[in-house]
């Protein structure tokens, strides 16, 4: 197994990790994180690519995605306040009187 | 510098509502949406008068004519909705108003670039700078706890669908190595790489949640019914088209050579959007609720379009998605002035609304018919152009499929339209009246209903002109 | 004034007055302004359609480019005026003018808003009407064919107080819809064929072009938009639950202009069916069907709207029948009297109706003593339909039955027809204006007044004397027209006698035949049972035959119709149970979708 096969698998199995963790917490921080784990595992993709192909075009690429994730997960856990505030509760089960 | 004046000029509009907001005493921000709204017709006409075509940063950005008509489309749409949105936003959040206009003029922004985006990295920043402001707009009734539900759900299924889309890309780069579009068409072909197979198609699920193609769809009905009806307007129209624009410039140009591998795929999505939406519609109570399950329908005529993979499907989508934005953000509007006036998004509340106020009643009944398809609005045209489009192109059983649902979606489109007119209004139902911008809103979108449905020449020819430069 | 302004007048006339009416509020809640502006341009836009008449020698196509794609004209807008649409203005303006002037009348005691809407679209669809008979291309006839549609369901769905009508309109416009799918679809084929719209140029191109490979696929595929509009078999269940609408609203769209859309259509586009053998039977035998199939079912009715509904339905599969068989004129010429007289019988239809306050013809009889014009009018329209001679119905049937002579089935449901047609009339006639009367309301009816008269004594004259212009007729359409007194001629009008004779029989004052027959004869008949055979026949396979008809057409082909929509309500239901609003089942449905596009995408494809 290569270096490059290994990082892929490695990405892969975070993206999964992060699948399972997004379906299963019912803890809207949780959820967050487990987003959070995905979107990392793109970077390591992008950095191991950018090894193979050389040039700083992945690196590039990696460091804006941490940027949005970032800016992302800020406007989400702003909403998770806003259910705080609303509901009185940050179980995302919570949240479902729109339906049908 | 040329190029990038449209962009340029809309991120100067930002700023200006942003520091503006700041110096303003909190009761005469209702002249920033005055602001935002005519600063971008001004912009609109701008790219009337100049020519500004040719592309910038080494051909990652481009403004060629398929970009231009997006652009057009975007600006048309966030002019209407900041003129929709003017008399709500003073009464719900007098003192926020600023942020509101900032931020659907930054996700404005967002959308313009990607229009132009020829470079992954910068689809992506330009994605996101779209999709952001989207999330907060949803949740910008802050009492309200449906309003915060909906952008919850909207931006769990968003940032889910982002990751993957990510994933998506990361993959097609690692498998072409390069980031420039016209770099990856002219390599795809001779790439045998799964990974490049894998890329294209995670990334086309990512894109489907965008456009609310079904199953990526199930945030949208939701997410309008919890919105603030002002938006959903611009929510229905403008992120879809900015989809559609990724869309055509991905999966008929840099990925074209695979287009075996996708076009199944993107078919299967196509069949499923249409007979879903059309389906669900049929029994909905909820006035957002329709036009959202409607709406997902009409993504899959527009997916027909790109289905048909020529320079006809794509300028009867363009033709298409103009249509659609006077159609629907009309709607919405209408949505907005009775929900107003009763409080309530049922249908029960249009019954007999040509009695409490003729013109809307009237307004309406030609957005549904534009809606439906029926013959003298735009609707029908975009409709008509969309199947010629794709019985060219060979796709017959999707014309049937695509026609025979048209019926369906008149019986839900008609429903309304006969409570309109047919029934008695609700016991002590008022007469409603409407304010000005909102009435401004409603003429400037009636009439291009109608001026498109009766004579549709100009639109027809732009539209297949823009595709043409673009697609042999 | 040129002859192509005045050509551009008669649809344009009408679409100002539904402007003026529909847009300026003042004039719209005054009913009487509304209908005064509205009648001036239905007559002034009559009086152009009249004038062009009287040059009918000259022919001519406006054409303006519609729709350019790809560097041709896809879709051009005009005017046609030849020999075909010349007939149809005439016909149209004048039966929607009479309408209009009637309904002034029949609507006087509702309220002034609502009747301005009324006048609103009425102006509407004679505009929608004019400028379907004027389109020189397949694409102008199908926006205006949906444009008639949607007018007409705003006017059937008029008493929105009555949940029925609403729910009539509803269908009649969603069933329409559904065979205009067939129509669009064959815009799509016609474009591929003949890369043309317009019909000139198709025609041109069939006979100078390379011959098509499935010349059946375009005819069959405009014959559903045909079908639906024009209430044939299996797409006329709407018709009947339309008569919810205004009887006004009836007489012009159920009798002479929406239902007749259909066979114009066939009629301008007949050149298509002549050139396939196949769809020419198929809609030969699909329009005697109907004519037959609706005819059984007017027998039975106890509402006398809806016997005309049926006979309506019946009357338009003769004209179907008659053009699927090759002689357009015959069906042309049948259309045109039919106009006539049909809405003749439903403005006076609608005059009794009026009176009693009922559609039901077991609560009227003997209405004749109180309203002796509109008995009148209902006898001779009810003669000319049954095609008795020299009433204008006898001239068109004559050529229908002429035209089937070669195809023996056709002509045996044309000549079954023939008898159920004046009996189910003659029943009709019996049972509202003579005998006693059978409810209160039936005891004094007041006769209507002159504006509802009025109207109707100028289509009745023109019932009694349109045969006369049977000659001028084949001038316009150009087209040589026999008409000689054949065997089939004379059996028809002896079995049109033959049905008034049996509507008597059974319905006339004195109860049955029995009664009037000498005692001797009587018991002879009797001893020989030809009687009971006699009674038996009628009362018990006849009446049982069409009863179970009608049942089948209720329960059956209407069910069907129910049960689609039906289905999709359950479907919209059982998808919506899967939309839970829990978020998580949102992102789930997310990856399966993920999954099954990767997968579908990797394997599949």
């Amino acid at each position: 197994m290569n270096e490059i096969q290994f990082c892929l698998l490695l990405a892969v199995a975070l993206f999964s990790i992060g699948i399972y963790g997004l379906l299963t917490r019912r803890n809207a921080i949780g959820i967050l994180l487990s987003i959070e784990l995905m979107a990392n595992a793109v970077n390591i993709n992008l950095v191991a690519f950018s090894r193979v192909h050389g040039g700083a075009a992945g690196q590039v690429f990696a460091l804006f995605a941490i940027a949005l994730t970032v800016a992302e997960v800020a406007i989400g856990l702003g909403l998770v306040i806003l259910m705080a505030r609303t509901r009185k509760s940050i179980n995302v089960d919570e949240a479902r009187d729109l339906h049908g | 510098m040329q190029p990038l004046l449209i962009d340029l000029s809309i991120a100067a509009l930002a700023l200006l509502v942003f520091v503006a907001d700041l110096l303003m005493p909190s009761e005469e921000k209702r002249g920033l949406g005055h602001l935002a709204s005519a600063g971008l017709v001004l912009i609109l006409l701008l790219t009337f008068v100049l020519d500004m075509q040719g592309d910038a940063f080494g051909g990652a950005y481009v403004l060629d004519p398929l970009a231009l008509w997006f652009k057009r489309v975007f600006l048309l749409a966030g002019a209407l909705a900041a003129l929709i949105a003017l008399d709500p936003a003073e009464q719900a959040f007098a003192r926020r108003q600023g942020e509101y206009y900032l931020l659907l003029l930054l996700s404005l922004l967002g959308m313009s670039i990607l229009s132009s985006a020829r470079e992954l990295l910068l689809i992506v920043v330009s994605f996101e700078l779209m999709s952001l402001p989207l999330y907060v707009l949803t949740a910008f009734t802050k009492s309200s706890k449906l309003s915060g539900e909906g952008a919850l759900k909207f931006y769990l299924v968003g940032a889910t669908s982002l990751a993957i889309t990510l994933f998506g890309l990361s993959l097609v780069f690692g498998a072409t190595g390069t980031t420039m579009l016209p770099e990856i068409a002219a390599n795809a072909g001779a790439i045998r790489s799964p990974l490049l197979v894998l890329g294209v198609l995670t990334t086309l699920a990512g894109l489907a949640f965008k456009i609310g193609a079904v199953p990526f769809h199930m945030w949208v009905p939701d997410t309008y019914e919890g919105a603030a009806t002002p938006f959903v307007g611009f929510l229905a129209v403008a992120p879809k088209a900015a989809g559609f624009a990724l869309l055509v410039r991905l999966y008929l140009v840099a990925f074209a050579p695979l287009s075996v591998r996708f076009q199944p795929a993107l078919l299967a999505l196509c069949v499923l959007t249409l007979v879903v939406g059309n389906v669900l519609a049929l029994t909905q109570t909820n006035i957002k609720r329709l036009l959202a399950y409607s709406g997902i329908a009409q993504i899959g005529y527009m997916m027909v379009g790109l289905l048909a993979q020529t320079g006809e499907g794509v300028g009867m989508l363009l033709f298409y998605l103009a249509a659609y934005l006077f159609t629907n953000v009309g709607a919405f509007a209408v949505v907005c002035a009775v929900g107003a006036a009763s409080g309530s998004d049922d249908i029960r509340a249009y019954r007999g609304l040509s009695r409490r106020n003729p013109a809307l009643a009237l307004a309406m009944l030609v957005f549904l018919l534009s809606l439906g398809g029926i013959p003298f609005v735009a609707g029908f045209w975009a409709k008509m152009g969309i199947f010629i489009a794709a019985w060219h192109a060979g796709l017959h059983w999707l014309v049937l499929l695509g026609a025979g649902l048209a019926v369906v979606g008149v019986y839900y489109y008609l429903r309304i339209a006969r409570s309109l007119y047919l029934d008695d209004p609700e016991e002590g139902a008022q007469p409603i009246t409407i304010g000005a911008p909102l009435r401004l809103a409603l003429i400037v979108c009636g009439t291009a209903v109608v001026l498109i449905g009766i004579w549709p020449r100009p639109w027809f020819d732009t539209a297949l002109d823009a595709a043409k430069s673009f697609l042999h | 004034m040129n002859l192509h302004s005045l050509a551009l007048a008669i649809p344009l006339l009408p679409l100002a007055a539904a402007a003026i009416v529909g847009l300026v509020r003042p004039i719209g809640r005054r009913g009487g302004l509304a209908a005064t502006i509205s009648i001036a341009a239905a007559a002034a836009s009559l009086g152009c359609a009249l004038l062009l008449l009287s040059h009918t020698a000259e022919r001519f196509v406006l054409k303006l480019p519609w729709l350019p794609v790809g560097g041709r004209t896809l879709a051009e807008v005009g005017l046609r005026f030849d020999g075909i649409s010349a007939p149809m203005l005439v016909v149209v303006g004048t039966v929607a003018l009479m309408v209009q002037i009637y309904s002034v009348g029949y609507l006087s005691d509702e309220a002034s808003g609502p009747r301005g809407r009324y006048f609103t679209w009425q102006s509407l669809f004679l505009f929608a009407m004019q400028g379907f008979v004027l389109s020189p291309n397949l694409l102008q006839l199908f926006s205006f064919y949906e444009l008639i549609g949607l007018c007409s369901y705003l006017l059937i769905g008029y008493y929105w107080e009555k949940p029925s009508a609403g729910r009539a309109a509803v269908k009649a416009f969603w069933i329409t819809k559904l065979g205009d799918v067939g129509f669009l679809i064959g815009l799509l084929v016609c474009w591929t064929q003949y890369k043309s719209f317009d019909l000139a140029a198709i025609e041109h191109a069939m006979t100078a072009g390379p011959a098509q490979a499935n010349t059946w696929l375009l005819p069959a595929l405009l014959f559903c938009g045909v079908a639906s509009k024009s209430a044939q078999f299996p797409l006329h269940v709407w018709l009947p639950d339309a008569m919810e609408g205004p009887t006004p609203v009836s007489a012009l769209l159920h009798a002479a202009t929406m239902v007749a859309a259909g066979v114009y259509l066939l009629v301008s586009t007949s050149f298509l069916f002549a050139a396939s053998p196949v769809m020419g039977e198929v809609v030969m035998y699909v329009g005697a069907f109907t004519a037959v199939f609706a005819a059984l079912q007017g027998c039975v009715q106890n509402d006398i709207k809806r016997v005309l509904a049926y006979s309506t339905c019946s009357q338009l599969g003769l004209m179907v029948a008659a053009i699927g068989a090759g002689s357009v004129a015959a069906g042309y010429f049948h259309l045109v009297t039919h106009a006539f007289f049909k809405s003749l019988l439903f403005l006076a239809a609608g005059s009794a109706i009026h009176a009693v306050h009922t559609n039901d013809l077991r609560e009227m009889g003997g209405l004749g003593r109180g309203m002796r014009w509109t008995g009148v009018f209902f006898g001779v329209g009810m003669l000319a339909l049954a095609g008795i001679p020299p009433l204008s119905g006898f001239f068109s049937k004559e050529l229908i039955l002429a035209s089937l002579e070669e195809h023996p089935v056709a002509l045996v449901l044309g000549l079954a027809t023939t008898i159920m047609t004046p009996y189910y009339m003659g029943r009709a006639f019996l049972l509202a204006f003579s005998g006693k009367p059978r409810s209160a309301a039936a005891e004094h009816p007041h006769e209507s007044g002159w504006l509802m008269r009025g109207p109707m004594l100028l289509l009745c004259s023109l019932a009694l004397i349109m045969g006369v212009f049977l000659w001028s007729f084949a001038d316009t359409i150009h087209e040589p027209v026999h008409l000689e007194v054949t065997s089939i001629g004379l059996l028809g009008i002896a079995l049109a006698l033959a049905g008034l004779g049996l509507a008597w029989v059974f319905h006339g004052p004195r109860k049955t035949v029995i009664d009037a027959l000498p005692k001797s004869l009587l018991e002879a008949a009797r001893s020989s049972g030809v009687d009971a055979l006699y009674v038996f026949g009628w009362r018990h396979v006849v009446f049982v035959f069409a009863a179970t008809v009608s049942f089948f057409d209720r329960y059956i082909v209407d069910g069907l119709m129910n049960l689609i929509g039906w289905a999709g309500d359950r479907a919209g239901d059982a998808l919506r149970r899967v939309q839970t609003g829990r978020a998580q089942d949102y992102v789930l449905a997310l990856f399966l979708g993920l999954l099954a596009l990767v997968a579908w995408g990797v394997w599949g494809g």
